[in-house]
């Protein structure tokens, strides 16, 4: 609790402040000190002997109440009140009178702003085209020298990141292409029936899986899990300084994080897309014979004779192409973190978001592609 | 002297290892104390279960006659308002400016208001020494000094009681590490404060400290400087022993 006694004495005002005035009491410090109003050219003495303990915002709270009397004209002395919190107060409150002294920049108009901005953006855009040109350029270089120097190739690190980014993505992959076919199996399959056209569901759902389906939602996924965690695992290394204690002994940190997820991610989105394919072909045999009553001997004697080996080509083709997509934006991404956690959170996002935003793209330019070659 | 944190028979335990065996300590008001041991005796987790991250196996530890392991969430959430808390690599939130860190505390805490808060954080910059300027840098922007510094002064942002400091000059140059001292001495006396270091630093040891708790064999041996090194303890002996804190012992 806090105590302010006002005594009037031949035209000064002395304030004795008593109990704990501490920052816990600052509502009602603020309220008391307002209370206290000073006649005209009044001398204010504040005298703090009877104050059980007063901590340093308590203390600043009665100086700022202090400089708006001096303000106003009035004479104010401190007793007993700690040098030390003064000369912190004045010394920061002097910093606080050259800032303020300081010339502002000046506002910008509106259309300024904008062109400030824009040029902003467009200097940022021109940052990380030359950081991805020298990323890639890099891994390109890694890459090839470890093909042309095996002994440079970490195989051992290849296996751990295939087992990471292929194997131990098969059962959410293949339960996800299982789904997806069951869905297009059910809605196709209820319209094609309805003409008459049922023994055609087997070739839109091989067709448009084979082609299409497989190979792009195992690439998303995988740019969910390994996208994600490459990004996250690399950026932890810089702002570790892993990579920079890599690059002291000598290493290329290309040679050692980039090249052996690139390489490993080539082989198992392929591996994984085929995974893929056939699961999603055997649950749409699945649903065929129970709803549109096609055996799976009509089933597959159909896709033999219907389906062109290029079809399933034509999906799997695209696979190592996605594949590189993911793992160079992810460790591009990981190599951009710097130290802050915001920063980690931010890459680790755009890896995700860029490598499933071109891996469409790049789907995209095959469908036209192919299209074109009539492939 | 009054007695301000009161340690009893503390027992800390990780799997099969015991780490504190009974440990008894008092802290006394006002004081500066150097928690020190070698490495793995147990300081950090000492210092872990006083602030409550850490749960003991059992013992007591009161502060100021309150006794915390019994303590309600609210209350002990409340007590923790009067401790300043300084992390070993400062654990400054790395998504605020230096601005908002010091002022988190208040802004969290306190019913002043937003210009009184930042007033009041240039007011903390100005007591651990740093310049204006620093206050719009992010935390990834400073020195390994400067984020000290900064850490201090959120850790006195609600004018705490007693300073818990966790390795205050370690990755420090020597000059940077004095002058640390020399600042926590300063506001020690200033403001007041109980102040409770763990250090490795046998510099910040015998310049800034005014009493020294040992742990040796799972137990605390506490008193002055002169008297830890009188104990004939074979422990306490070695670690005083070695070159450089025979050195340091000649000049003081």
């Amino acid at each position: 609790m806090i105590q302010l006694e006002q005594k009037q004495q031949d035209g000064t005002l002395h304030l004795l402040l008593q109990g704990h005035w501490e920052l816990a009491q600052s509502v009602a410090i603020k309220a008391a000190l307002k209370a206290v109003q000073p006649a005209i050219a009044e001398t204010v003495v504040i005298d703090v002997h009877a104050v059980v303990h007063l901590d340093v915002t308590a203390a600043w709270l009665v100086y700022q109440q202090v400089q708006r009397w001096q303000q106003q004209g009035h004479d104010v002395r401190f007793e007993h009140f700690p040098t030390e919190y003064l000369g912190y107060f004045d010394a920061a409150a002097k910093e606080t009178e050259i800032s303020c002294a300081t010339p502002d920049k000046g506002r910008l108009g509106g259309v300024s702003l904008m062109i400030r901005r824009l040029g902003k953006q467009i200097f940022s855009l021109g940052h990380i085209l030359h950081s991805a040109t020298i990323f890639f350029g890099h891994s390109l270089v890694a890459l090839f020298s470890s093909l042309l120097s095996p002994h440079l190739f970490r195989i051992r690190s290849v296996f751990h990141h295939v087992f990471a980014t292929g194997i131990s993505a098969v059962p959410i992959v293949a339960l996800i292409a299982c789904l997806i076919s069951i869905v297009i199996t059910y809605q196709g399959g209820g319209q094609l029936r309805d003409l008459g056209a049922e023994l055609y569901t087997v070739d839109m759902v091989t067709i448009s899986v084979l082609r299409e389906l497989g190979v792009l939602l195992t690439a998303i996924m995988v740019a969910g899990r390994s996208g994600s965690a490459f990004a996250a695992e690399i950026g932890l290394m810089k702002t570790n300084q892993e990579v920079d204690a890599l690059q002291v002994m000598g290493k290329d940190p290309f040679l050692i994080l980039v090249v052996p997820r690139l390489v490993a991610l080539v082989v198992a989105l392929p591996l994984l897309t085929i995974v893929a394919d056939i699961v999603a072909l055997a649950a749409a045999a699945l649903i065929c014979s129970t709803i549109l009553d096609i055996s799976f001997i009509q089933f597959f004697t159909r896709i033999e004779t219907n389906i062109e080996f290029r079809t399933f080509a034509a999906g799997l083709i695209k696979a190592p192409f996605f594949a590189v997509v993911i793992a160079l934006i992810g460790c591009w991404q990981g190599m951009r973190v710097t130290g802050s956690s915001e920063s980690l959170g931010k890459h680790t996002t755009k890896a995700v978001v860029d490598s499933i935003f071109l891996v469409l793209v790049l789907d995209a330019l095959f469908s036209v592609l192919f299209y074109r070659l009539g492939f | 002297m009054e007695i301000l944190i009161s340690i009893r028979n503390l027992v800390n335990q990780f799997g099969k290892q015991r780490v504190h065996d009974g440990l008894n300590l008092d802290i006394y008001r006002g004081e500066i104390l150097g928690i020190v041991g070698g490495s793995g005796s147990g300081k950090s987790v000492l210092l872990r279960s006083i602030l409550g991250l850490d749960k003991p196996r059992s013992g007591e530890i009161e502060f100021s006659g309150q006794e915390l392991t019994h303590l309600t969430a609210k209350d002990f959430a409340n007590l923790k308002q009067h401790w300043g808390v300084m992390f070993q690599r400062g654990a400054l939130f790395s998504s605020l400016t230096v601005a908002d860190n010091i002022q988190f505390p208040l802004r969290e805490f306190s019913t002043l208001e937003p210009d009184e808060c930042r007033e009041l954080m240039y007011v903390r910059l100005e007591m651990v020494g740093l310049e204006r300027h620093v206050a719009d840098k992010f935390p990834a922007e400073l020195s390994g000094g400067m984020v000290k510094r900064v850490a201090l002064a959120r850790a006195l942002a609600l004018d705490p009681v007693v300073l818990f400091l966790d390795e205050p000059t370690s990755g420090l140059d020597p000059v940077s590490a004095e002058e640390f001292d020399h600042l926590i001495a300063a506001l020690h006396s200033n403001l007041g404060l109980t102040v409770v270091m763990v250090t490795h630093d046998l510099d910040s040891l015998f310049s800034t400290c005014e009493r020294i708790a040992m742990l040796v064999d799972k137990q605390v041996v506490a008193g002055t400087l002169r008297e830890i090194l009188a104990n004939p303890n074979p422990q306490i002996q070695q670690y005083f022993s070695g070159g450089r804190a025979k050195a340091l012992l000649k000049e003081t």
